[in-house]
């Protein structure tokens, strides 16, 4: 079983300009989501790794974990969705202000050698974000993507059609309900999945069962982002784990998820 | 080329030199190597580590963060590997870092405390912090700090098998906070800091239950900051050893309010999470507002004894 590669990259605490932040989507029920593009000469992001954000102007205390959307050419991109008041003043942020980020920050998608089956890579939602940065690394006939939303998607250009699925809880575009309804791990290599907690569960469930490797990215609530605080506690069968310094991606069948 | 020399900072607390007055604080730090990168440790006056209990353990189920307004909940629930453990593979690393070692010292039991105290005597820390303050944990912690008499008991029963400097980290939820620190020195403390966390509670409305397994939870963060600093103001009086304090400390000027209330030096915690530059901001503006003042020392600034 290949281990989450737990190399301990280059991080910095850096002020950036924010050069773009477009709302990408708005949806009734759902908070906004934008782009978030920043200028960056700090380590270059492994797809998988997050940034601690925080605008400079900021309301909040704490930064936000945010996973790594795009990167390269001296910029890196999140896409940030509106859930409380410090995503929402990330959201709301105005190209030219200045953001605050600690990072790159965690682990990385695992690198599997002698990959002969394609990967499944399954985003639900903004869970799509680590996701999308992995696949512009991968060779096109090497994954198959599926993201589900809850309405219209977004986020996924960048990806051709034929090797993408999607579905939305409306029916709005792609299958009508939820990726796990009708995703079979059985013909991948391994499923990296990224998203809501009942879908994570769904899949780790689904893959222990078709004995396909799963690896998930879980999200908790972060104050240092480094490992220092152990407020991002995830339980495994191998004891605590941090979420932010020994993941954020953990093998699946290794996750506790509470009841 | 800038060859001045930066003013000299340096203090002496309990025979132990700090290179400056600037200290992480328990919990807030790991053991120092987390922040690596992300700024020159080398450049803080102390590491205090994050809380230890003689055996390993693993904290509380549930939410441990909760962000307020200007402050931070946690429940963390002193998860840690033990002092064993702590000893062998993360002490070492953490001499080599060059700021002065604190160990921070928890316990459910007074058993347990001595014994803990008794393994760290035999390293190489330079000094103990004696945590009765913890508000998250059922048994022991904070229940040691609430009352002088509970307060005594602990810091005897450590300082009769440590000879390592021993500093006693204060509750701000104790009624006689004054009566505690007194008892404690009077118990064999040499210095004392404050405050640990203040007891607090949050509900999530949506689930309609506290946001936290344990009901309770400890807040930290600007918020607390003149509460923190009206206790160490109230200790400072009330004690004559050196007193360290902290709460809510994130820039250079609320670290010279400390030192007008009579701190000897301070702890800087939920700071560094925004900011991991924050305590090394804080000593290059110390050192700034020292020579700007003409200060010999940061002692000067205590207002005890003249307000």
């Amino acid at each position: 079983m290949a281990e989450t590669n737990a190399t301990s990259h280059d991080r910095v605490f850096l002020s950036a300009t924010i050069i773009a932040n477009p709302i990408i989507h708005e949806g009734s029920g759902e908070g906004a989501v934008s782009e978030l593009q920043i200028l960056w000469n700090g380590p270059q992001p492994e797809p998988g790794q997050f940034f601690m954000l925080r605008l400079e102007r900021s309301g909040v205390l704490l930064g936000r974990p945010i996973s790594v959307f795009d990167s390269g050419r001296g910029l890196v991109s999140f896409l940030i969705a509106e859930r409380g008041r410090g995503s929402r003043e990330l959201v709301r942020a105005k190209p030219g202000e200045k953001l605050e980020l600690t990072g790159p920050l965690g682990n990385s998608w695992p690198v599997l050698s002698g990959v002969h089956k394609p990967l499944a890579l399954v985003g639900g939602g903004i869970g799509i974000a680590p996701l999308i940065y992995l696949a512009k690394t991968l060779a096109p006939e090497s994954f198959h993507f599926y993201g589900g939303f809850r309405s219209r998607p977004y986020g996924l250009e960048g990806l051709s059609a034929q090797n993408c699925t999607i579905a939305s809880e409306d029916g709005s575009a792609g299958h009508r309900g939820r990726i796990p309804d009708f995703f079979k791990p059985a013909p991948y290599q391994a499923v990296y999945a990224c998203g809501p907690t009942p879908m994570l569960k769904r899949l780790t469930a689904d893959c222990a069962k078709a004995g396909v490797p799963c690896f998930i990215s879980l999200e908790e609530r972060m104050a240092c982002g480094v490992g220092a605080c152990l407020g991002c506690t995830v339980r495994t069968t191998r004891g605590n784990r941090r979420c932010c310094a020994d993941g954020p991606i953990f093998p699946a069948e290794e996750v506790l998820f509470d009841e | 080329m800038n060859n001045t020399q930066k003013p000299d900072l340096s203090v002496e607390i309990a025979g132990v030199r700090f290179r400056n007055p600037v200290m992480a604080a328990s919990g807030t730090f790991g053991y120092g190597r987390e922040y690596q990168g992300l700024m020159d440790l080398s450049r803080l006056g102390g590491i205090c580590s994050k809380g230890l209990t003689l055996h390993p353990r693993e904290g509380n189920r549930g939410r441990r963060l909760h962000e307020t307004p200007s402050g931070l909940m946690n429940s963390i629930g002193l998860e840690n590997p033990g002092i064993p453990h702590f000893i062998e593979k993360e002490l070492p690393a953490m001499l080599e870092l060059g700021p002065v070692v604190i160990a921070n010292l928890s316990g459910s039991t007074i058993e347990e405390y001595r014994e803990g105290a008794r393994l760290l005597s035999d390293t190489d820390i330079d000094m103990i912090e004696l945590n009765i303050s913890c508000p998250n944990v059922k048994a022991g912690g904070m229940a040691f700090g609430l009352f002088p008499d509970d307060a005594a008991t602990v810091v005897r029963a450590v300082r009769r098998v440590s000879r390592k400097p021993l500093m006693v980290k204060l509750s701000p939820n104790a009624g006689d906070l004054a009566g505690v620190a007194l008892a404690c020195v009077n118990a064999g403390a040499d210095v004392l800091s404050l405050v640990n966390t203040f007891k607090a509670l949050a509900f999530d409305i949506r689930r309609r239950k506290p946001v936290f397994d344990h009901g309770t939870a400890g807040l930290s963060g600007p918020a607390i900051k003149p509460l923190a600093l009206r206790m160490v103001w109230d200790v400072c009086a009330a004690v004559q050893v050196p007193v360290v304090g902290m709460g809510g400390i994130a820039s250079t000027e609320d670290a010279l309010e400390f030192f007008m209330a009579g701190a000897a030096a301070i702890q800087v915690g939920t700071a560094t999470f925004p900011r991991p530059s924050a305590m090394t901001e804080i000593i290059e503006g110390l050192e700034l507002f020292k020579e700007t003042e003409g200060l010999h020392s940061l002692s000067e600034l205590s207002l005890q004894g003249r307000c």
